[in-house]
């Protein structure tokens, strides 16, 4: 359209005019593009952010989770008994070396930290009684004396 | 012109082999007195808790059983507990005995290099009558994880009743599916019962 009009017409000022104004309008929609792309940015990096926040406390939070996994609690009912003794490979069968404490009524419990492995125990009373553990498996024994094992796994 | 040629071999092989040769002797030197001290811990643990009679034939076993590489540390615990418990000494000497052949076992199946813990867990599995080539197996499933957990699985599980080849295929099927160690934990031993008495084996 402009191509038909002479070189000195007015209109081709305007339409100039109008080329030149509408040059800022494409770039007010590049910015837009560009605010809207580093706005999109800005979430996604936020949102990143905020994973790595809930990741970190997580690990902060199950850090002392997996610190105390070798933590074992070692319980016993033992009605009538004035004290129990846990001896095992982690106590090198030594009878006097840890003592469990009245945990109430008839319970007795003792909470040691073990590395991981695999670990032959037994309870004996004050009395002289050897006595296995409840809840742990119980294994054969070459000295005919009940016996029990643990495994910790590791963390 | 052959001895020409020969000279800077033999050199070379005598340049070698004199460094080499006195690196053998230093470690062979290193190792025998690591395991010189390592016994004499042995003795002092022993000691006071046998009469020296029995603590020397204890340490014979102990002896005989490092010289092939085996630990000392299972049959240490092994003669601990028998002495703990009261037991005569012909019983703690059979005990050792037993368990030095299950480690020898054990070490054949799945490395001399295995820890402790390992050696002892396979040795404790085999005297439950898993079958060395089990053994292998596991160890090729595991890589070089430890052994303790899946094999301390499988006794658990058969001391409660499990069938041992069930038991078996579901640690296998963990360990080749390279499964946490709370899975092995989870493994319900009543799931894995005899109900037939031909399930029994």
């Amino acid at each position: 359209m402009t191509d038909e009009l002479p070189p000195n017409d007015p209109l081709l000022g305007v339409v100039g005019a109008l080329r030149e104004g509408t040059a800022p309008r494409h770039g007010l929609v590049d910015r837009t593009r560009r605010r809207a792309r580093r706005a999109r940015l800005r979430a996604r990096l936020s949102t990143a952010a905020g994973t790595l926040a809930i990741a970190l406390v997580a690990v902060v939070l199950l850090r002392p989770r997996e610190a105390a996994a070798g933590q074992i609690t070692f319980a016993l009912n033992a009605p009538a008994s004035s004290g129990v003794s846990l001896v095992g490979d982690f106590t090198e069968w030594e009878t006097d070396r840890v003592r469990l404490t009245p945990a109430g009524g008839d319970r007795w419990e003792v909470t040691l930290q073990l590395p991981p492995g695999r670990y032959r125990f037994a309870y004996v009373t004050d009395g002289g009684e050897w006595l296995p553990d409840p809840d742990a498996a119980p294994v054969p024994d070459d000295f005919g004396r009940p016996t029990s094992v643990l495994t910790v796994p590791t963390p | 012109m052959t001895m020409t040629r020969f000279h800077p071999t033999l050199a070379l092989v005598l340049g070698l082999a004199t460094p080499l040769a006195a690196q053998d002797a230093s470690s062979l030197a290193g190792a025998r007195s690591q395991r010189g001290a390592e016994l004499a811990a042995v003795d002092q643990r022993l000691g006071g808790r046998f009469p020296s009679s029995v603590a020397l034939r204890i340490h014979g076993i102990i002896d005989s059983a490092t010289a092939e590489g085996l630990p000392a540390e299972p049959l240490v615990l092994r003669a601990l507990e028998g002495g703990a418990k009261g037991v005569k000494a012909d019983a703690i000497y059979v005990a050792l005995g037993r368990l030095r052949a299950s480690m020898r076992l054990a070490a054949q199946a799945i490395g001399l290099d295995a820890p402790a813990s390992d050696l002892s867990t396979a040795a404790a599995a085999l005297q439950t009558g898993l079958a060395p080539v089990r053994l292998v197996e596991l160890r090729s499933a595991r890589g070089t994880a430890s052994l303790v957990v899946p094999l301390g699985a499988y006794l658990d599980l058969t001391a409660r009743g499990a069938v041992p080849e069930r038991a078996w295929q579901r640690v296998i099927d963990l360990a080749r599916r390279k499964a946490e160690d709370r899975a092995y934990e989870a493994i319900d031993p009543a799931d894995l019962v005899a109900r037939r008495p031909e399930d029994r084996r």
